[in-house]
C-alpha cells in the first residue's frame, strides 16, 4: 500500500455507497479503494448485499388495517362526518320529496291540468324519482310541513339558476295540444297522491292563471334540491 | 413526497386527532403497505406482523396527540418498529417461536406475485432462495441492526427520517447501519457462500 493508511472502515465504505460523503472524503477513499484489493472487496460485498436488500419483493398487507369505532373503544355511530351526511342526504331527499309533491298538486288542483314540461324536466324527475327509491330514509315522516316551508325558503336555487334559468322561465300557460301527453307515471311513483287526469279545456287554464308558488320558483327549488341530493349522495359514499 | 400530498396528509392528521376516525383511516390506508411490509421484515411472520401492524395503528390513534408535528410516517413507523421490539422481547423470553423465516406456503404463495413474465422458471426459483437467505440474514442480526437496515435498504427511508423512527442522532443511525451492512455481508458469504455469486448475475 503506498501510503500505509489504515483499511478503510465498513462506515467509510457504507457512506461511500450512499452518496453521503463530503466532496473531499470521497476523493481520498476512492482513492484507496483503487489501490487496495481487500477493501475493494468488502466494498463489493457491501454493494452486493445492499443491493440484494434492494431487490427484497414488497409483501401485500394481508388485509386493511383501517379501525372500527369498537376498535378505539368507542360507541359506534360517534362519527359525526358520517353521521352528518347522513342526515344532511335523507333531509334533502325529504325536502325534494315534498317539492314535487307540491308540485304536481299545484298542477293538478290548480291549473287542473297534468304539467306540461320540457324535456330537461322530465329527465330530472325520472332521476329524481330514481334517487329517491334508493334512498333508505324515510325516517322523519313528522317533519313534513317544517319541511315543505324549509324546501320554499331554501337558498339552494340560487346556485343552479344559472344552469336552468331558460327552461324554468318558460310559462306553463303555453299549454298546446301537441305537448298535452303527460309524463305522469314516474312522478306517480314519487308521489303519494295519485293523479287523476283531468280533460282540460283552455277556459279552465285562464281561469286559474296565476298558481301558487310560482311555477318558476319551485322548479327551481325542485332542481336545486336534487343538485344538494346528488352531490350529498356522492360525497356519503365517498366517505363511507 | 410531493408538497400536495403532504398537504392534505396534515389535513388529515389535524382530522385525526379532533377525533375523526374516518380522516385517521385514510392515513391508515396510505401507509399500512409499509407498515406491514416493515412489521414482515423485523419479525419475520406473516401473521404475527399482521398483530403487530394492527396494533400499531390501535396505538397511533390513541397516541395522537403526542405527535407534535414533524413527519406522520416517521412517527407512525416508531409506533410499528417499537411494537415489533415487544413481540421479539416477548419471543425471546418464551423461546418457543423462532425467528427463522418460515419457508411454508405463504411465502409460495408469493411467488407468482414479483415473478416477472420473462423470467425462467429456474431463475424464479433462485430469486426465491435469495429472499430466504436474505430474511434468514436479516433474523441473526440484532433486532437494532435489523430496524436500520430494513429501514434504510428495503423501505428506502433517508438517514435523518431514520433518525426520526428510531430516535437516534444522525450520527449513530451512520455508524449502526453500516456495521449492520457488514454483519449481513458477512452472514451471507459464510452460509451462501455458493448462493450468492448466482445471485448477483441475477437481471435486475
Ligand atoms: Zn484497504
Amino acid at each position: 500500500m503506498r501510503f500505509r493508511q489504515r483499511h478503510l472502515s465498513d462506515e467509510q465504505l457504507s457512506l461511500l455507497l450512499d452518496g453521503r460523503l463530503s466532496a473531499k472524503e470521497r476523493r481520498r477513499v476512492e482513492a484507496h479503494l483503487r489501490s487496495c484489493p481487500t477493501c475493494r472487496q468488502a466494498y463489493q460485498g457491501l454493494r452486493q448485499t445492499v443491493m440484494l436488500l434492494r431487490a427484497m419483493p414488497r409483501v401485500a398487507a394481508p388485509r386493511a388495517f383501517t379501525l372500527s369505532e369498537a376498535d378505539v373503544g368507542r360507541r359506534p355511530r360517534g362519527g359525526h362526518s358520517i353521521a352528518w351526511t347522513r342526515w344532511a342526504t335523507a333531509l334533502v331527499g325529504l325536502m325534494l320529496v315534498m317539492a314535487l309533491g307540491l308540485d304536481v298538486m299545484t298542477r293538478v288542483l290548480m291549473v287542473g291540468t297534468p304539467p306540461v314540461g320540457k324535456d330537461v324536466l322530465h329527465v330530472q324527475a325520472e332521476s329524481t324519482a330514481q334517487v329517491v327509491v334508493t334512498l333508505e330514509s324515510a325516517e322523519m315522516p313528522a317533519a313534513k310541513s317544517v319541511v315543505s316551508k324549509a324546501a320554499q325558503k331554501t337558498q339552494v336555487p340560487t346556485i343552479a339558476a344559472r344552469a336552468v334559468a331558460p327552461s324554468a322561465v318558460t310559462p306553463d300557460s303555453q299549454l298546446d295540444a301537441s305537448s298535452s301527453p303527460l309524463p305522469a307515471p314516474l312522478v306517480q311513483q314519487t308521489v303519494p297522491t295519485p293523479m287523476p287526469t283531468v280533460p282540460v279545456t283552455p277556459s279552465e287554464t285562464d281561469a286559474l292563471a296565476r298558481p301558487w308558488p310560482p311555477r318558476g320558483i319551485l322548479r327551481l327549488i325542485e332542481i336545486g334540491l336534487a343538485f344538494l341530493f346528488v352531490l350529498l349522495v356522492i360525497l356519503h359514499r365517498f366517505r363511507g | 413526497m410531493s408538497p400536495h400530498k403532504l398537504v392534505d396528509e396534515d389535513k388529515l392528521v389535524r382530522a385525526a386527532k379532533r377525533g375523526d376516525l374516518a380522516a385517521f383511516n385514510q392515513l391508515v390506508l396510505m401507509y399500512q403497505g409499509q407498515a406491514y411490509n416493515v412489521a414482515y421484515r423485523l419479525l419475520g411472520d406473516p401473521d404475527a406482523a399482521a398483530d403487530a401492524t394492527q396494533d400499531a395503528f390501535i396505538k397511533a390513534f390513541r397516541r395522537l396527540h403526542q405527535h407534535r408535528g414533524g413527519s406522520f410516517r416517521a412517527w407512525l413507523l416508531r409506533i410499528v418498529t417499537n411494537t415489533c421490539y415487544d413481540v421479539l422481547r416477548k419471543r425471546a423470553r418464551y423461546p418457543t417461536q423462532s425467528l427463522e423465516p418460515q419457508s411454508d406456503d405463504e411465502d409460495q404463495d408469493r411467488l407468482p406475485r414479483w415473478q416477472s413474465d420473462v423470467e425462467s422458471p429456474e431463475e424464479a426459483v433462485l430469486r426465491q432462495e435469495i429472499h430466504w437467505a436474505v430474511q434468514d440474514g436479516l433474523a441473526h442480526l440484532s433486532p437494532e441492526h435489523r430496524a436500520v437496515v430494513v429501514l434504510s435498504d428495503i423501505e428506502g427511508l433517508s438517514y435523518e427520517e431514520i433518525a426520526e423512527v428510531l430516535h437516534i442522532p444522525v450520527g449513530t443511525v451512520k455508524s449502526r447501519l453500516s456495521r449492520a451492512r457488514a454483519r449481513l455481508r458477512d452472514y451471507l458469504r459464510a452460509h451462501y457462500g455458493e448462493l450468492l455469486p448466482r445471485a448477483y448475475r441475477l437481471p435486475k
